[in-house]
């Protein structure tokens, strides 16, 4: 008995020592998990429920001046569906509905879409792509087909929202915009990218049922501070028009690229930039920023500057005689030849530019500068032709302009600078340079942005930056300014010419890799026209330069970019008003008085029986008759004579009535 | 304490529908100021009136102001 008894206990004790081990094992485990590892599972504890969610800021938008949108970020959907979540009935009776639907909106034909989906149903497919970069008013048509608009759990639709950069006006001045992602940091976008991004912010979320996420505290940790916005100079109308009428003359001469750019000429704001090259299958894109970028020889562009210099420095006058010959020339070994088959003869200096006379320009630069011709190109320099203008945008091309010594010099180095060759300049340097001229000697910086905003509050305004108050004398901007208008009046640009607005200006047309062997088969060109409008009082300055338009087309400035800035000067000559003043008194008022009068009470008086209009003027009788809902057909104008519908008899609204008016 | 928890979630979650509506609306509303941009470029309404026989004009308007030296 006592036996069994100690057995007992002995169990007893070892139940309770095994209970005890445990009990300590408990604790050991709280004590390991609360202190020894409590920090790392505190950390993961967090780390799932609570997370430091950053608050991107928004972007800031790109402006025109007159506050149209130029680039702006905004959501952009891509639209998936798993059609296996679909229920088999609601499936079966709606998806052709569906695919029509789908093809209406994305193309294609609608058995396509119906194929596409079944057959994705049938593989278990539960991610088919729809469509991608729908825009929000997109986002909820789609949303609203049928099937789709079930929503996620029942119609299968899924949508995943990206935020991208648009530009509202398509492929329009994209190039001058420019962007800032991983392509890099070009334009306007890439210039300005501190002041558009803004700075981030962040603050800490817990989490909610449905994978959503609430804030823990009231604010934010760190508040997002959003980009400001910039206020660009681009007129979206002039840009428009610009860009129509390059792509125009682009198109017609075949051309391989081209670039016009329109600036305001007291204030240097660039009012549209537009740069087109072709691409591979032949449509012309805004693939590079060519105004800014690209560094060529000027051809006759540049003879403006070389008349400037040679004026300014008094060594020549306009009106000195200079013998161009019969359009060949020999010096230093070289044959310099002009357009004109047989020359232009004993001639003005002012009428050498009007017909842009290569040898004229060779024969007064090199008569009056050989011996010494760092005057003539330290006078350039002093003009600022061999500086960069600075313009905010990346990758502005450097000007070359040799002097004696250097490696691109040499004996012919003068003559051929006369007429625009053995140097380089980008074509907004030009535009530069013509608009000081048009500006009375005033050399302004061209600038593309106006302001940096955010709200109504202006963080930064840009003012006019004057290079130089006087690029040259009164004087020779006065002779400048004739010659450039007698050039469109009587010179190299007189297709240009209209008798309803003025402009002046300067053709170029430029050889291009005139030193490749092939040349004289595979002629290449660069046209170009400078200048500014209305002539007497200049109110924009443009150029446009096209390179390598189709030869057998056409190749000169006058007919490749000249009518580019033509266009643009009817444009701003014709959105003005012309005002005249006229004193009531001096005329007789009552004919126009009895007519009104008469329009008055027809209105009132008449509304199912029809008047009689004989002797009413055709304009009154039109909008009354249009007034009572008739159809009416009028032929000829002035007063009626004669109407197909008897007066006194009664019409009714949508009734077709002719009139006769002479 | 539990209740006002929940009130403070409902809230929080009230505020994340209300944002998302924000970016829808700003969404529309950028699409629209682009659409309406594009709808009043020159070219666009060029394009469309062409077929009616309508081209822009070659000569400016013309503004006449009528003045009456008498009264005045």
């Amino acid at each position: 008995m006592s036996v069994e008894k100690k057995h007992i206990i002995n169990r007893l004790y070892i139940v309770a020592i095994l209970l005890l081990l445990l009990f300590l094992g408990v604790v050991y485990k709280v004590f390991q998990i609360q202190y020894i590892k409590g920090d790392q599972y505190r950390k993961l504890s967090e780390e799932l429920t609570v997370k430091t969610d950053t608050i991107p800021a928004s972007r800031g938008s790109v402006f025109s001046e007159n506050g149209s949108l130029l680039a702006t970020s905004m959501p952009q959907y891509e639209i998936r569906m798993d059609p296996y979540a679909v229920d088999k009935k609601v499936f079966q009776e709606n998806v052709h509905k569906l695919a029509k639907k789908l093809a209406g909106m994305l193309g294609g034909s609608s058995q396509k879409w119906e194929n596409k989906i079944r057959k994705a149903r049938r593989d278990k497919n539960r991610y088919i792509l729809i469509a991608r970069g729908l825009d929000y008013k997109q986002y909820l048509q789609i949303k609203s087909f049928p099937i789709f608009k079930l929503g996620v759990y029942k119609g299968g639709f899924i949508d995943k929202q990206t935020t991208v950069r648009a530009h509202p006006l398509g492929k329009i001045a994209e190039r001058t915009i420019g962007y800032d992602d991983h392509r890099g940091a070009s334009g306007i976008e890439g210039a300005f990218r501190e002041d558009l991004k803004g700075r981030s912010g962040w603050r800490l979320m817990q989490k909610l049922p449905k994978g959503r996420w609430k804030p823990i505290n009231d604010g934010n940790e760190k508040e997002p501070v959003d980009g400001k916005d910039i206020i660009t100079t681009i007129n979206v109308n002039i840009q428009d028009i610009a860009h129509h009428s390059l792509l125009r003359q682009l198109e017609k001469y075949q051309a391989d690229h081209g670039c016009a750019v329109v600036m305001e000429t007291k204030t240097g704001e660039i009012k549209a930039i537009t740069n087109l090259g072709r691409g591979k299958n032949g449509k012309y894109y805004e693939r590079r920023n060519y105004a800014v970028w690209e560094s060529a020889e000027p051809g006759s562009a540049f003879k403006v500057m070389a008349m400037a210099t040679a004026l300014d420095l008094a060594v020549v006058d306009t009106g000195a005689v200079v013998n161009t010959g019969k359009g060949r020339y020999r010096i230093h070994g070289r044959t310099i030849t002009d357009s004109h088959h047989g020359g232009y003869g004993e001639i003005s200096f002012a009428r050498v530019l009007e017909v842009s006379s290569n040898i004229g320009f060779a024969k007064v630069i090199e008569e009056n500068f050989g011996k010494n011709p760092s005057t003539f190109i330290d006078k350039l320099k002093q003009m600022h032709l061999d500086m960069k203008i600075g313009v905010p945008i990346k990758g502005e091309g450097t000007p070359v302009i040799p002097k004696p010594g250097d490696k691109l010099w040499s004996k012919n180095a003068l003559p051929s600078i006369a007429y625009g060759y053995n140097l380089k300049m980008t074509p907004l340097q030009i535009l530069t340079f013509y608009n000081a001229i048009a500006n009375n000697g005033v050399m302004v910086k061209p600038r593309f942005i106006k302001e940096i905003r955010s709200g109504d509050k202006v963080f930064e305004k840009f003012d006019v930056e004057v290079i130089d108050s006087e690029v040259c004398s009164e004087e020779t901007v006065k002779k400048l300014k004739v010659v450039l208008e007698n050039v469109v009046k009587r010179g190299t640009g007189e297709r240009l010419y209209s008798p309803t607005f003025s402009m002046a200006g300067k053709t170029g047309t430029a050889r291009k890799e005139y030193w490749k062997p092939d040349w004289s088969e595979n002629k290449k060109y660069i046209s170009s026209f400078t200048g500014y409008f209305p002539a007497d009082n200049p109110k924009y300055s443009c150029i446009v330069v096209i390179h390598e338009p189709k030869v057998g087309k056409g190749y000169y400035g006058a007919d490749v970019a000249g009518p580019v800035l033509k266009d643009m000067a009817q444009k701003i000559y014709t959105s003005n008003y012309i005002t005249s003043e006229v004193d009531s008194d001096n005329f007789d008022n009552t004919v126009i008085e009895e007519s009104f009068g008469k329009y008055v009470k027809y209105g009132q008086k008449y509304e199912t029986i029809m008047p009689n209009l004989v002797g009413i003027p055709a304009m009154d009788a039109i909008s009354l008759l249009e007034n009572m809902g008739l159809n009416v057909q009028c032929k000829g104008n002035g007063r009626i004579v004669g109407q197909s519908i008897e007066s006194g008899v009664r019409v009714k609204p949508k009734n077709n009535i002719i009139l006769r008016a002479i | 304490m539990i209740t006002s928890g929940h009130r403070f979630d409902k809230k929080a979650m009230q505020l994340i529908d209300l944002n998302k509506k924000n970016k829808e609306m700003r969404a529309l509303f950028i699409a629209t100021r682009s659409e309406s941009v594009k709808l009043k470029l020159e070219t666009t309404i060029r394009n469309r009136v062409e077929k009616r026989g309508l081209f822009p004009t070659e000569t400016p308007p013309y503004e006449i102001i009528v003045t009456n030296k008498e009264k005045n």
